[in-house]
């Protein structure tokens, strides 16, 4: 029985591949985008939280944490996330949900239980399941059971990728998967080192296997004004799509910062970047520049 | 009128009363004749048709009165402020002393009070619901009826007094049933004859013409929809009803007459049912003033839909909280009314309600024993009731409040396991339950006995063919309605009563107790350990499982009820107004983590907040509990407009279809933005046309109550 590790399900997603689907967000990421919306998903191991907000200041964890990672403040829990151990104690005992682990273990078999409650949904709708991360390929196997689960149930398929895993990786859920949202996030080899952290020749060599495969792509490109509304990646998006006919469309994410506070509940700082979302116009003029660069199937995603 | 006159009009009203004491039928038509005067109110220069006026008076004859009365009924509290009108002359206050202190012991509701059984007296010993805590309360009404307006518009009033003139040929024992029956026929006459008086020679060309018509409507059937409108919409008003049955059948062919003939063209059309609309509006009757159109069953479907469609343009472009239109539909019914009200809802109209006849259908069969052939005829009323259209009444006559009973129970004694508490639980909904229905066949009864109601029996099957008073035995099928609150606080609070009293016992139920009377104050850790755990409208098969069981324990116990009293079927109603707030005020606080006084749970929906799974996940959960052993449960969800922007239609289109084929009954929609609920909070004055579904009744959000507004936003938003 393959398992692996989820840190969220959610049903009815409308933005996430076509019709109702739900969404299985798996734990793990090669990259370290400075704009990552869900930076809990980065770690592959289950990792601390605490919302401030909601909790009573019990401190009814501090007692049973075994590492010495929480004490009592004045201002609710003080935590020093270094020492953390990731036992899950603390979470059992606190009852607003204010402290607990991102990241729980489940069977591919439960993922689709959990799946399978909205199959009338996914049928009416050209909808299905959707593996997010993350990077869903971190866990290949893991994946490949969900996908493959799930097909035998007749559901439509999508993953989510950054694409900068190996291409064995992709290999063994490629059978299984009927579309891919690709995180096309730069295209300047230093800057997608700079910015995301990541090998940009293993992304490309990813398309090339993919594209070759022949499912379908929908290209995900993330709008941080200052760092990739260039003409020269505009550019570089356009000519993907020229040299890739399965790539169907391309959706335009721009920047937001809805994810803020899931920084300061992990222990780490919000990132500077927020302080410059994109404004309407900003995204609409980047629109304009990607359909001048003659990509016609192109939207605000 | 002024106050004097008013006095000497309830002094002929009350003289009459005792003059015919011996012949109930010349009572209330000799009551009804001295009234009509009083509640009826002038024409208004831009009204569409005769007939405004409300029962808010001191003294009235009615099925059901403005406030909670029905019969003879008399106001105190307005009364008191009536003698102490300072424009009284001395005379006048003198005999409406006299008469006040007649009417407080001769009231109806005082006099059906008095009949009351122990059990029904000591188990119901309240009715001021809105101002006392209690389990459940008796409600006086014969509310509900829905009339044969059809066979109303094909005959006209003389037509009528001709069925009855045949009728009383044929069967010559009766005669005195069919000329009381056909005197209250003249009576409509009287009406219209008085309006007509009032109006003609106007110099208001509108004013005359309705002069015009109800000259013409005095001597036969209607002709055109104008006609139409104005018989039907009079006779609804004069027979005390408060529903406007299937429209679009008995309205659809004068319709397609008009526009055939030349005298109206779709705009022309739209325009005059918008101008109904507003007329509807007015009389200010939001929890009932219910209209149907759509559906299965409909003689003239083509005329029908016709009528429908503009119905609802009609709604899009007039953009008022009453009349409640409700929409049937099928598969395989004209596509193009899902899609206008599609449309409509979009846009934020809260009407139309959708109702599901291919899930409907069968369920009202099996709820109230009938073939489906008879259930086609299903129609809601008020604020969702489900009657028979023209053959059943229904009328709620009775509220429970299913926290409030739980939580007594859990205050009684101790109880050795779970299934012990709930055994206690389902037995004490069963007491409550018995005396509801005894209350409901006392006041059926006494309706029987103080009136005939001819103007309702004369458009009721089978009325006139037994010669027999709509609540005398006419009705062919005596139902009745309760309605239930608190059903879902009460099965999330069961959830947490069994995990920490039973399963995991990591508390006394003394503690809990203590817990919750006062208030979790000091144990707000603890409230947080109830708010986590497993709610209904999350998809989780625990809770669900349990809400499951809570609705079909109090349904159960009110079919049994009713057949214990001889009613053909009793059932529960899990409908909304605003009493699911009004009732919390006077619950303490509950196991599910509610504190004290505030709203319980709207009709079958989660507690506000509750639901956190995602929008299938909810409708998941509402697809649990049975349909088919009640009389309407009302269904709730506020949708943000993004999900009917270009980009998700298709996708919303989809998530309601398919909640609808895999069982779902009904849903009423609203599709607001918080920020705009926030604002209107802030700014009412930016907000006069922002509607908002509250349980079976729509209204502007601006004019509800502070804490109906927190209770509004405090439900999920998708």
């Amino acid at each position: 029985m393959v398992s692996g590790l989820v840190f969220d399900i959610q049903r009815c997603a409308l933005h996430d591949g076509p019709g109702i689907r739900s969404v299985a967000f798996l734990k793990g990421c090669p990259l370290r985008c400075l704009w990552c919306c869900n930076p809990e998903s980065q770690s592959a191991e289950r990792q601390l939280f605490y919302h401030s907000g909601k909790c009573l200041s019990c401190f009814g964890c501090v007692g049973v944490c075994p590492a010495g990672a929480l004490r009592a403040g004045t201002e609710g829990v003080e935590i020093d996330f270094g020492l953390c151990v990731s036992c899950g104690k603390c979470g059992k005992i606190c009852p607003a949900g204010a402290i607990g682990l991102y990241g729980y273990e489940m069977t591919a078999e439960e993922v689709v239980v959990e799946f399978e409650r909205d199959a009338g949904y996914y049928a009416s709708s050209g909808g299905g399941i959707t593996l997010s991360g993350g990077e869903p390929l971190m866990q290949a196997e893991f994946a490949s059971e969900i996908l493959m689960l799930s097909k035998k149930k007749g559901w439509h398929t999508a993953v989510e990728t950054c694409g900068t895993v190996p291409a064995v990786s992709l290999s063994t859920a490629l059978p299984f998967a009927d579309l891919f949202l690709l995180d096309f996030k730069l295209s300047d080899r230093e800057l997608f080192k700079e910015y995301a952290g990541g090998d940009y020749g293993m992304m490309m060599n990813f398309l090339e296997v993919l594209a070759a495969s022949g499912k379908e792509i929908i290209l995900r490109t993330v709008f941080v004004p200052g760092v990739n509304d260039t003409s020269n990646h505009a550019e570089a998006v356009a000519a993907l799509c020229r040299k890739y006919p399965c790539i169907a469309a391309v959706n335009v994410m721009p920047l937001h910062d809805y994810g803020k506070t899931k920084y300061t509940d992990i222990g780490r700082p919000v990132p500077e970047i927020y302080g410059n979302l994109p404004n309407e116009g900003q995204v609409d003029r980047w629109l304009s520049l990607l359909r001048e660069a003659g990509i016609e199937n192109v939207k605000k995603g | 009128m002024d106050s004097n006159s008013k006095v000497r009009l309830f002094s002929d009203f009350t003289d009459a009363y005792l003059k015919w004491e011996g012949d109930i039928a010349k009572r209330a038509l000799e009551c009804m004749r001295i009234q009509y005067p009083l509640w009826l109110e002038p024409v208004e220069p831009d009204d569409l048709c005769a007939g405004r006026g409300e029962f808010d008076d001191e003294l009235g004859f009615t099925p059901q009165a403005l406030v909670n009365k029905f019969c003879y009924y008399f106001d105190e509290e307005k009364a008191e402020r009536l003698l102490a009108d300072a424009s009284l002359s001395d005379e006048c206050r003198c005999r409406f002393a006299e008469i006040a202190a007649f009417w407080k012991t001769e009231d109806s509701a005082c006099k059906l009070r008095k009949s009351y059984s122990s059990a029904v007296s000591s188990l119901l010993p309240s009715d001021d619901w809105k101002g006392e805590a209690g389990c459940a309360f008796p409600l006086y009404r014969m509310s509900g009826t829905q009339l044969d307006y059809d066979k109303l518009l094909r005959l006209g009033i003389p037509g009528l007094k001709q069925e009855l003139s045949r009728f009383a040929d044929e069967r010559p024992e009766c005669r005195k049933y069919y000329e009381d029956a056909a005197a209250e026929l003249d009576y409509v006459t009287e009406v219209m004859r008085w309006y007509a008086g009032s109006l003609r020679g106007s110099e208001n060309e509108n004013l005359n013409t309705i002069a015009g018509i109800l000259d013409a409507l005095c001597c036969r059937a209607p002709e055109t929809m104008r006609e139409a409108i104005q018989l039907s919409y009079l006779y609804c008003q004069l027979a005390g009803s408060l529903n406007f049955g299937r429209m679009d059948e008995y309205l659809g062919d004068f319709l397609a007459m008009d526009i055939e003939a030349g005298r109206l063209d779709r705009e022309l059309a739209i325009n005059m049912i918008g101008r109904y609309w507003k007329l509807i509006e007015k009389r200010g009757r939001v929890y009932d003033s219910r209209l149907t159109i759509g559906g299965k069953g409909r003689r003239n479907e083509k005329n029908a839909d016709r009528f429908a469609l503009y119905a609802i343009e009609a709604i899009r472009q007039v953009r008022c909280v009453a009349p409640q239109v409700t929409l049937r539909f099928y598969s395989g019914q004209n596509p193009e009314l899902a899609d206008a009200a599609m449309a409509a809802i979009a846009e934020g109209c809260t009407f139309p309600m959708l109702y599901n006849d291919d899930v409907n259908i069968p369920s009202v069969a099996s709820a109230f024993g009938v073939s489906n052939e008879e259930a086609v005829g299903y129609i809601p009323f008020g604020c969702g009731e489900y009657t028979l259209y023209h053959r059943s009444v229904g009328t709620p006559s009775g509220v429970i409040n299913l926290m409030q009973i739980l939580l007594e129970v859990l205050k009684r004694r101790s109880y050795d396991s779970y299934e012990d508490l709930w055994q206690a639980y389902v037995s004490e909904i069963g007491k409550y339950m018995a005396v509801l229905a005894e209350q409901e066949i006392c006041e059926y009864r006494f309706a029987g006995a103080a009136a005939p109601f001819h103007l309702i029996g004369i458009l009721y099957d089978d009325c006139l063919e037994r010669a027999a008073a709509v609540f005398d035995g006419g009705v062919r099928h005596l139902g009745g309605t309760v309605e239930s609150y608190g059903g879902t606080n009460a099965a999330d609070s069961l959830v947490v009563i069994r995990n920490f009293l039973f399963d995991s016992a990591i508390m006394t139920q003394g503690e809990m107790v203590r817990i919750l009377e006062t208030d979790f104050t000091g144990n707000e850790v603890f409230r947080q350990k109830c708010l986590s755990m497993p709610k209904y409208g999350n998809d989780d098969d625990i809770a669900d499982d349990i809400k499951t069981a809570v609705d079909r324990a109090v349904c159960e116990a009110a079919i049994d009820s009713g057949k214990k009293v001889g009613l053909d079927s009793y059932l529960v109603v899990f409908i909304n107004n605003d009493a699911n707030t009004v009732l919390g005020h006077y619950t303490g606080a509950s196991p599910d983590g509610r504190h004290s006084g505030l709203p319980l749970a709207n009709g079958n929906a989660p507690s506000g907040g509750c639901d956190r799974k995602g929008l299938t996940a909810l409708l998941n959960s509402m697809l649990k509990p049975s349909t088919r052993i009640h009389a309407g449960a009302v269904q709730n969800l506020k949708l943000s407009g993004r999900m009917f922007s270009d980009g998700c239609l298709l996708k919303t289109r989809a998530l309601l279809d398919t909640y609808f084929a895999s069982g779902g009954a009904q849903l009423m929609i609203t599709v607001v933005n918080r920020g705009d609920l926030e604002d209107a909070m802030l700014h009412p004055e930016n907000y006069g046309n922002l509607i908002v579904r509250v349980g079976g009744f729509s209204a502007r959000f601006i004019e509800l109550g502070r804490d109906v507004q927190e209770e509004i936003l405090s439900r999920t938003l998708y």
